[in-house]
């Protein structure tokens, strides 16, 4: 995986997930393509954010997390 | 034709990815910064239709065309990346734009074909640019630590007190039944302290966001916390009043803290669950 926006925090990953697969618009069109599938992959998703190594590094964030200041924006 | 020379054909054909949809500003000609897309090849580009601008991306249909992309949702770090790489888009757009941001995986098969669906949907797309308008998206987790509450409501609840005094003095026999309800009115307690003070920040942060919306409570595998979350949601905040929000939330915390109380804030998101588009 590339170095990105999202990499340094995990919690924020869980978050756009929450939005840019749940929500946002969706229009339908004779041609539309795609979008169909796009809440399936949701739970799979899920699954990996919480499987062992993810689940260990979102506990360590959240410990730096709180460490860092309660509650700050991020 | 061979299946090498095939592939080699269809590598070329693109169809569109669309992230989002902005209002084309009178005597405006730019379009957007130069931003990479989905993939690094394919850079952002300004679509105009009448008075909206979707920002898309031409990309190969050897991977976004209809079965192709539905194989490659399969692949979880390829997925992740572009999910990542969708959000990005959005949020660098959103400080020259308001944006209506579009749902991950909206391809259509040519630039036409994007623009007619966004015609058609016109009315719909201007009200919710109106919606949305000078405003951001915030996430607001509030958590709470329930030895911590717990040890708050058993010195502070009224009906706890005398309970506990009982069952100090209680003979054996009577210790056990008293006990269980004990522990009842306790998680009653507890309950009700926390609803109570997740409806007090609820009822200050009405007077200054534009819109709320409610995310399901995530349990601690997915939070990571060693904490209960009692309420997960999703503000549309003006700008104009972020100040106002946020004082309320150091507020709350300042005065909630001491009973185990704690908040996580993340934003400013594109306001992605304040733009559902009745078809």
């Amino acid at each position: 995986m590339q170095p990105n926006l999202f990499d340094r925090n995990q919690l924020a990953l869980s978050e756009l997930l929450d939005r840019a697969l749940h929500k946002g618009v969706v229009l339908w069109g004779d041609a539309t393509i795609s979008v169909a599938g796009v809440d399936l992959i949701y739970v799979g998703l899920k699954v990996l954010l919480a499987s062992v190594d993810t689940a260990e590094r979102l506990r360590q964030d959240a410990g730096v997390t709180a460490q860092a200041g309660q509650g700050a924006a991020e | 034709m061979t299946i090498a020379k095939l592939r080699a054909a269809s590598a070329d054909v693109s169809v569109v990815y669309v992230y989002g949809v902005a209002r084309v500003a009178p005597g405006q000609t730019r379009g957007p910064p130069r931003l990479a897309g989905i993939v690094r090849q394919a850079p952002v580009e300004p679509l105009v239709d009448g008075n909206l601008m979707a920002f898309v991306s031409a990309v190969p249909s050897a991977r976004f065309g209809a079965s192709e992309f539905r194989a490659a949702l399969n692949d979880a770090d390829w997925l992740r990346d572009r999910i990542v790489a969708h959000g990005k888009v959005l949020e660098e757009l959103r400080s020259s734009y308001d944006v209506v941001p579009f749902r991950f995986g909206t391809i259509y098969l040519d630039r036409a074909q994007a623009a007619k669906a966004i015609a058609r949907h016109r009315p719909e797309l201007c009200q919710a640019l109106d919606r949305i308008a000078g405003a951001c998206e915030w996430g607001l987790k509030l958590y709470y630590d329930a030895d911590t509450l717990c040890r708050h409501v058993e010195t502070a609840s009224m009906s706890i007190r005398p309970l506990r005094d009982a069952l100090a003095q209680a003979s054996p026999g009577a210790r056990f039944f008293l006990q269980k309800r004990y522990a009842k009115e306790l998680a009653g307690e507890m309950e009700a302290a926390a609803a109570g003070c997740v409806r007090r920040l609820r009822e200050r942060l009405d007077l200054c966001v534009r819109d709320a919306a409610d995310i399901k409570l995530q349990p601690a595998a997915v939070h990571g916390r060693a904490a209960e979350m009692a309420m997960n949601a999703t503000y549309l905040v003006a700008e104009h009043s972020f100040a106002q929000f946020r004082e309320a939330v150091a507020d709350w915390q300042t005065e909630h803290a001491p009973h185990g109380f704690d908040h996580e804030l993340t934003g400013p998101w594109p306001p992605y669950h304040f733009v559902s588009i009745q078809q």
